[in-house]
């Protein structure tokens, strides 16, 4: 996932498959092709643009994190000791979370 | 500090670290524009073959280079004629002896590997090669990879928080891929392990009694539950890798 602006990015993405490696029956590489397209782009994507259009119009918002989003929280704390270090401001989608508790959360969802 | 430099910090990118511009696939001798980081940047091939990467736009009146030609290892503005090497220095201005160093504009370090073209937004004489996230599986005779490139109108870190975040699933994607409950917000509880080691950070997530969708249930070769397990890596700025095994319960 590579930004582009702060409200656009470039997601590139490869998918390895150790099964139908002859391609010749299902999965071919097209079959492949289509079903990740229509997943990303019609399921992932959609919803991704329309979180990010409700951040811009509701304007400052927090998240309300929960257990579920323990993978999210462990990884946003390891960009926030990165950013600290290299004496760079947190980036907006950061500040969003960090504000609302995000660093005082367990692995576990729990807050301390 | 260049002013690319200070916007960049003000957006919080992160400079020494390596970002993905660009499919290997679509670098050619013609160039192309990506904006990365919010910074234009040309990328072309070399007479060798090459990566090279530049900022998109000439030192005489700032037209992109991307709208030129390239010729060996250097780009010609397609406005003036002024014409660039692959370190950003100007070597010709059309008409004159001399280019001026004025002109110059700010290379990047930029390598192919595991079939991307990444970009190292810091200063290239301190790029780091092997830092570059390695995805070996993609060399792997045994293996089949294809690539992909979607452009998306949300900030890089929500995508990515999407990849992330598993919960998802049992409601965006029930019908394609499947979930844990069909759509019961209170699905059976999946083992999630974590594990931070510098830059990294690891999640192993299984759950039994997975629902496959109408694609998953393609894969697996079965459409009764399954125990899924998705262990996934994900690693500074933000590459993820994630595997998915199903398995007969």
């Amino acid at each position: 996932m590579t930004p582009e602006t702060a409200t656009s990015c470039h997601y590139f993405m490869n998918w390895t498959r150790d099964f139908g490696i002859e391609n010749v029956g299902y999965p071919t590489d097209d079959d492949v092709f289509a079903e990740q397209s229509a997943v990303i782009m019609t399921e992932d994507i959609p919803m991704v643009e329309a979180q990010q259009e409700n951040i811009v119009a509701f304007g400052a918002v927090h998240d309300a994190p929960a257990k579920q989003d323990v993978f999210i929280i462990h990884v946003h704390r390891v960009l926030v000791d990165a950013h600290r270090r290299a004496g760079h401001p947190l980036p907006p989608e950061l500040q969003r979370v960090a504000h609302n508790g995000v660093s005082t959360l367990t692995a576990d969802g729990a807050k301390l | 500090m260049s002013e690319e430099s200070r916007a960049g910090r003000a957006m919080g990118y992160l400079s020494h670290v390596w970002y993905c511009a660009a499919l290997a696939t679509e670098v050619s001798a013609q160039p192309l524009r990506r904006v990365v980081c919010q910074q234009p940047v040309v990328l072309y091939r070399t007479g060798t073959g090459d990566v090279a990467a530049l900022e998109d736009r000439c030192g005489h009146r700032q037209a992109p280079l991307s709208r030129g030609r390239v010729a060996g290892d250097e780009i010609q503005c397609m406005y003036h004629g002024s014409i660039f090497g692959k370190d950003g220095r100007c070597i010709r201005v059309p008409n004159q002896d001399a280019a001026p160093k004025s002109a110059s504009i700010r290379s990047y370090a930029a390598v192919e590997r595991w079939g991307y073209v990444w970009l190292w937004r810091g200063d290239p004489a301190g790029a780091d090669r092997d830092a570059i996230p390695a995805l070996p599986w993609t060399a792997n005779a045994g293996r089949r990879s294809i690539y992909f490139r979607f452009y998306v109108k949300a900030n890089f870190q929500l995508m990515a928080d999407n990849l992330l975040d598993d919960a998802h699933m049992d409601f965006v994607h029930r019908a394609s891929i499947g979930s844990r409950s069909g759509m019961n917000a209170d699905a059976p509880e999946v083992d999630v392990t974590f594990e931070t080691s510098g830059d990294r950070v690891n999640c192993v997530r299984r759950s039994a009694g997975a629902c496959l969708g109408k694609m998953a249930t393609k894969w697996a070769g079965t459409s009764r539950p399954v125990i899924h397990t998705n262990t996934q890596m994900w690693e500074a700025p933000n590459t993820i890798h994630s595997v998915h095994e199903f398995k007969n319960e």
